[in-house]
């Protein structure tokens, strides 16, 4: 049994409380996506833009991007991950701050690089980006084409395109992986861009689902990125190229496989909801519905405390991405089944649901890639040995 | 294939159809074929149609137009759902499909949609590359497209034997089913790709609301 640390367990009854606001306006953004700037004063989209804390939130310090005293900063992701998704995922991605750049913050950034991000943050809801996936070539980072050429004072200019970007359009921080000109396949860096830069542009791209996170094509033509704004250059070189991809998918994976769960519990519970007396096979399947998604929880939790005692340690998070990924699209289809014909018109939450449900699928690697990656850790004898 | 022979001519030319001319122009053939003077509902009184056709019906009859909720170009351009105002269903409009022979045709055209999808897959697949070889040639991707041509095959040859009654319905929503998984898996190898509205993915969502409409009431 994992049994929480007492602060953990605040912020979660917190977070819970908060996300009924999410629930509420859920519809409203599926519809227009932009609906979330009406919304920047519930206490959810507070916090997320770090402009709310729950009690007992304590940081080991004061420093702008310190983790959470209790140092299960993966876990702490993951339980507000599932509660807030359960309020509504596309709120919840909709929503302005650090997010994933906080994550890449924390692996790569300097303390000067966390100021700058955190410090505009502060100002105001800002929201932040995330670039990695190109046009044609996915998040393959051998395949990467998007280059930083030397500017020849320490700085870069930045070209390429990036594709299925999150937020994009709205962020005025985007973290965007390129590889320097010249350099051998894996010679990625991370960088921080000023989206108001002259040459950055982001399109957004309408999607089926999940609509808040307002997918976007990014086009870059020489933006300047400043030596101060490359990610990982006070590290040893070991640690800021595919070392430091892989920390921050590591960390970013029990997140998504939560954000899934968030969104297969809210179908469970909508069927206990309308349809009281469910019998024989109905019940069957209720049942072992939910006996899947108590599952997927634990493995999502094991596979966060595993990233926080060894940031190396994946495996689990591959699991629990690809397992609850499944899950969510299992869930949301069989609650409309459980609800009858036309359920997809008569019950648009739902319909919704199964929608995103299959947004989370491509997050950070899609199923084939975490099994490639489980096949990995069981090939080298990382994962599955007692 | 146990439904009557021109019937199952109109469900192989959905199948056709919709493999090479997609859902609304296959949609539109197959309805007018099977219910040219009413629209087809499904048994809680929902209807998923070409608009086109429905404008055509709303003319015919007239009187019941106002009761419905329409929504026009949802989830994709050209389509239309109807929810309904009051209670009706297939099995109380007189001028409706036969019940069986609709769910056929329906199935038969997802299939073709399904095939369709599993078409363009291979085509975006093999124009992606990953180290130099083609995506398509990833061991994993041909076992998953294999796994979903089994699923196709399998489908053909369960809806050729299909039979009428009780038993029939409730293969038939299997095979939805079996269907709406295949297409899932399709569209998981696409990536981003089959989650943007300009990709398969929106075609695939309609696919899916067809067969949530016109399901079986007790299947």
């Amino acid at each position: 049994m994992i049994s929480l640390p007492a602060p953990l367990v605040t912020t979660q009854e917190h977070v819970r409380r908060w996300a009924g606001d999410l629930r509420a306006h859920a519809l409203e953004l599926d519809g227009d996506p932009e609906a979330i700037r009406r919304h920047l004063d519930l206490p959810a989209v507070r916090f997320l833009a770090g402009h709310e804390v729950p009690p007992d939130w304590q940081r080991a310090s004061d420093a702008a991007g310190a983790g959470p005293a209790h140092g299960l900063p993966t876990l702490e992701r993951v339980l507000v991950s599932e509660e807030l998704a359960r309020g509504d995922a596309g709120m919840m991605l909709a929503s302005p701050g650090a997010s994933m750049c906080g994550a890449l913050l924390g692996v790569l950034g300097s303390q000067e690089q966390r100021d700058w991000v955190y410090g505009r943050l502060a100002e105001r809801p800002r929201w932040t980006c995330f670039a990695l996936t190109e046009p044609e070539r996915g998040s393959a980072i051998g395949e990467m084409t998007a280059t930083l050429t030397p500017d020849g004072d320490g700085g870069y200019l930045l070209d390429g395109e990036k594709r299925y970007v999150g937020n994009a359009a709205r962020a005025d921080v985007g973290a965007v992986f390129a590889r320097v000109a010249g350099t051998e396949r894996l010679g990625v860096l991370a960088v921080l861009v000023d989206t108001a830069d002259p040459g950055f542009r982001a399109e957004p791209l309408p999607t089926v689902g999940l609509r808040g996170a307002q997918l976007t094509h990014i086009t870059l033509e020489r933006v300047r990125v400043p030596a101060e704004r490359v990610l990982g250059a006070h590290l040893p070189p070991t640690r800021r190229g595919m070392w430091s991809i892989v920390a921050v998918f590591n960390q970013l994976r029990p997140s998504v496989a939560a954000i899934a769960l968030g969104i297969a519990r809210p179908p469970h519970d909508y069927v206990a909801e309308h349809r009281r007396l469910l019998r024989g096979r109905e019940r069957e399947t209720y049942e072992e519905l939910g006996h899947r998604i108590d599952a997927a929880r634990l493995l999502t939790y094991r596979a966060a405390l595993a990233v926080d005692r060894r940031p190396a340690a994946g495996h689990l998070a591959s699991a629990a991405k690809a397992r609850a990924c499944e899950l969510a699209e299992d869930v949301t289809l069989a609650a409309l089944g459980l609800l009858g014909p036309g359920a997809r018109l008569d019950h648009p939450l739902l319909e919704k649901l199964a929608r995103d449900a299959r947004g989370v699928e491509f997050m950070e690697g899609t199923r084939n890639i975490q099994k490639l990656n489980l096949f990995q850790g069981l090939h080298t004898g990382k994962v599955g040995r007692p | 294939m146990t439904v009557p022979a021109e019937v199952r001519e109109h469900c192989l030319q959905a199948r056709g159809n919709a493999r090479t001319d997609g859902l609304v122009p296959a949609l539109t053939l197959l309805t007018r074929a099977l219910s040219p003077k009413v629209a087809p509902r499904g048994p809680r009184g929902h209807a998923v149609l070409p608009k086109e056709l429905l404008d055509e019906f709303a003319a015919m009859e007239a009187e019941d137009a106002g009761r419905d909720e329409r929504h026009d170009d949802v989830p994709v351009p050209g389509l239309a759902v109807l929810r309904p105002g009051g209670e009706q269903g297939v099995a109380e409009a007189p001028d409706g499909p036969d019940a069986h022979a609709w769910g056929t045709g329906l199935a038969w055209l997802r299939l073709g949609m399904s095939e369709r999808l599993r078409e363009a897959c291979i085509a975006y697949l093999a124009a992606r590359q990953v180290e130099g070889t083609s995506l398509l040639m990833q061991q994993m991707v041909k076992g998953t497209l294999a796994d979903v041509l089994i699923d196709h095959l399998e489908i053909e040859g369960v809806l050729e034997e299909l039979t009428e009654g009780p038993d029939g319905d409730r293969v038939l929503e299997r095979l939805q089913q079996q269907i709406t998984r295949a297409d899932r898996t399709l569209l998981r190898l696409l990536g981003a790709h089959g989650f943007t509205a300009d990709g398969p993915g929106p075609t695939a969502h309609a696919s899916e609301l067809l067969a949530d409409v016109y399901r079986g009431e007790d299947t």
